[in-house]
């Protein structure tokens, strides 16, 4: 997690849709942007040069600009909790009030960052977004399927006061069994490490595949090409 | 030689459409949290394998296992399942009665020795020879020990059969007893709740159907796959409860609001199944939706837990029967970091969601 916060000009921003990247230091003058413009400063209605795209398009390139976004978002959502932990939830005695508020193992994912989330009265895997507005239209309490690299798991829309909207998996609730914070972190940082581990990789089933007709694999259908691009795949060349 | 009737036949027979047969399948495989390949497998076993009978014995109850059952939303459930689980005896539901019902017990324990399945519904009073609950002129503990003794396997349906439920709160009067405390020497599944899931109950039985076999127990002899996970980890309210938004009292603005139950004595953070993942009337809804407090009928002794809305005040965690200052006694040690590593990867792969290759995997195992 980045805790330096760049005070410059900012990170590099690349277009999702054609890949031109923003740099701040360069600007774009020729679209009345100075040079040492931050992204996040660039007036409303500026485009991509090369495609036209909105700045919604745009993603972050360089990880300190994410770090520094992240550490923002973070600090919001636990001081809210750390709140909470003093005014509603002093009264409720399934709480492990052994433990502090903190925010563990936090890396971009998909949309915005998972991590691990530990209070008093829970400790959750949280999925919080890049950009809130994206998950605005999610309604409280409804499941949704979030696919990690060790497969798939139901997260829970939620809102955290001032935080917003985030996607939590209940691990431990109330985490009672944890003594005090090194367990908590202990648990999660195993927590994230096994929702990040990649799944070992196990042989065809015969039992499955002689009840169902499966299509070959991939492998003897197409020539695979070694370490295909982005853009050779898409622009139809081969690399 | 005669070809022995399979499921399939007697959903045909019924005139179930073939389409609503397979829906029915991937209804199930679903529901057991198995992945879209496993419908297959399920309609395939209904196909070829001879129906098992059932015998479905009632002791100290109030027929909501039956009811729930029954009335299970698939229409599926209630024209099929029954007579595909080929029901020879349920004193409730059958249409024979007196001493020509009782011929068909003692005909199936003969004809399907140790290949029948028993499925209890209740549990016997022992107290004074048993005598407050007779069936057929008999006390029921001894009906109970001779129909578990022949069977392949015990499904105890309902908290009465597991645990107890009301007839044995305190003082219990009857000495009514779980049937794990009468029946030794066969594998029993305890399908907890007052009542079950209609859905867990026919999950259960599919799969063992399917696979031919017991479906994973928990410790408490529970099918994990419906009992692993606390109605308050799944439940849609739990953002509430994260956010520190309760209900105070019945009918207020909160309560308006749909916040989390547990000041009004919501047992949901202690309580093992389904309910807020796999729902009732057909996904519709569940007592928490409803706007009331979980009050924990699937956990052992809930009658004499303490007032339903009154709020919890000590949980017992990792499955570990012991108040949370003994566990922290043990976890607060050198070794008790990785015990806590260790609990936080288990408790992911446990909520990882099954696709059909993995279960495929722990099935050939």
């Amino acid at each position: 997690m980045g805790s330096a916060v760049e005070e410059s000009a900012g990170g590099r921003y690349e277009c999702g849709v054609c890949w031109h990247v923003y740099d701040p230091a360069l600007g774009d003058p020729a679209h009345g942007v100075a040079p040492g413009t931050r992204f996040d400063a660039i007036p409303g209605d500026w485009r991509c040069p090369v495609c036209d795209a909105e700045t919604a398009r745009f993603l972050a390139l360089d990880g300190r600009e994410d770090d520094h976004r992240l550490d923002q978002r973070l600090d919001s959502l636990l001081s809210h909790y750390r709140h909470l932990a003093d005014t509603a939830m002093r009264d409720v005695p399934i709480c492990n009030f052994a433990l502090s508020v903190r925010g563990l193992g936090f890396r971009p994912w998909a949309e915005g960052w998972l991590g691990v989330v530990v209070t008093p009265w829970f400790l959750n895997a949280v999925l919080l977004p890049r950009d809130p507005a994206l998950w605005d239209g999610l309604v409280d309490g409804t499941t949704a399927a979030e696919i990690l690299p060790s497969g798939q798991y139901e997260f829970l829309v939620g809102r955290a006061g001032p935080a917003g909207v985030l996607k939590a998996l209940s691990i431990f609730s109330p985490p009672t069994d944890l003594p005090d914070d090194a367990h908590a972190e202990a648990a999660a940082l195993a927590v994230i490490e096994e929702l990040c581990a990649e799944p070992e990789v196990s042989a065809p089933s015969p039992a499955l595949g002689s009840s169902l007709t499966q299509p070959p694999p991939l492998e003897q259908r197409v020539d695979r090409v070694a370490d295909p691009d982005r853009r050779a795949l898409l622009f139809g060349r081969s690399s | 030689m005669a070809r022995e009737e399979t499921f399939y036949d007697v959903i045909r027979r019924q005139g179930i459409s073939r389409r609503s047969f397979l829906k029915f399948c991937s209804l199930t495989a679903a529901s057991m949290g198995l992945g879209p390949a496993f419908a297959d497998k399920i309609a395939n076993a209904m196909e070829v394998k001879p129906r098992i009978p059932v015998l479905w014995l009632h002791g100290l109850e109030c027929t909501c296992c039956s009811e729930s059952f029954i009335r299970s939303a698939h229409p599926l459930v209630k024209d099929v399942v029954l007579s595909m689980l080929s029901l020879d005896y349920d004193d409730t539901i059958m249409a024979a009665a007196g001493h020509q019902a009782e011929a068909i017990l003692d005909e199936i324990r003969e004809k399907y020795r140790g290949k029948y399945i028993a499925a209890i519904e209740g549990n016997p009073p022992l107290n004074n020879d048993g005598m407050y609950c007779i069936v057929g002129g008999r006390p029921f503990v001894e009906q109970l020990k001779e129909v578990c003794n022949d069977a392949a396997a015990v499904i105890a349906w309902g908290s009465c059969a597991s645990w107890g439920c009301v007839q044995a709160a305190k003082p219990n009067p009857t000495n009514a007893v779980p049937i794990d405390k009468v029946i030794s020497g066969k594998p029993i599944i305890k399908v907890p709740g007052c009542p079950p899931i209609a859905e867990v109950m026919t999950g259960v039985v599919s799969y063992i159907l399917t696979f031919d076999r017991m479906p994973e127990l928990d410790r408490q002899g529970r099918p994990a796959m419906y009992y692993g996970q606390r109605i308050h980890d799944k439940c849609y309210r739990r953002p509430h409860f994260d956010a520190g938004q309760f209900v105070e009292a019945w009918d207020d603005e909160n309560a308006r609001r749909g916040y989390c139950l547990y000041k009004v004595g919501c047992k949901g953070p202690t309580t093992y199944n389904a309910c807020s993942t796999v729902r009732w009337n057909d996904g519709v809804s569940f007592p928490i939706a409803s706007g009331h407090g979980c009050i924990g009928c699937s956990e052992d002794g809930f009658w004499d837990k303490g007032p339903f809305y009154q709020r919890l005040s000590g949980i017992p965690q990792i499955g570990i029967e012991s108040t949370a200052d003994q566990i922290g006694g043990t976890l607060a040690t050198a070794a008790g970091v990785a015990v806590a590593a260790h609990a936080g990867a288990s408790a992911v792969k446990r909520l990882r969601m099954k696709s059909a290759e993995t279960a495929a995997e722990r099935e050939r195992v």
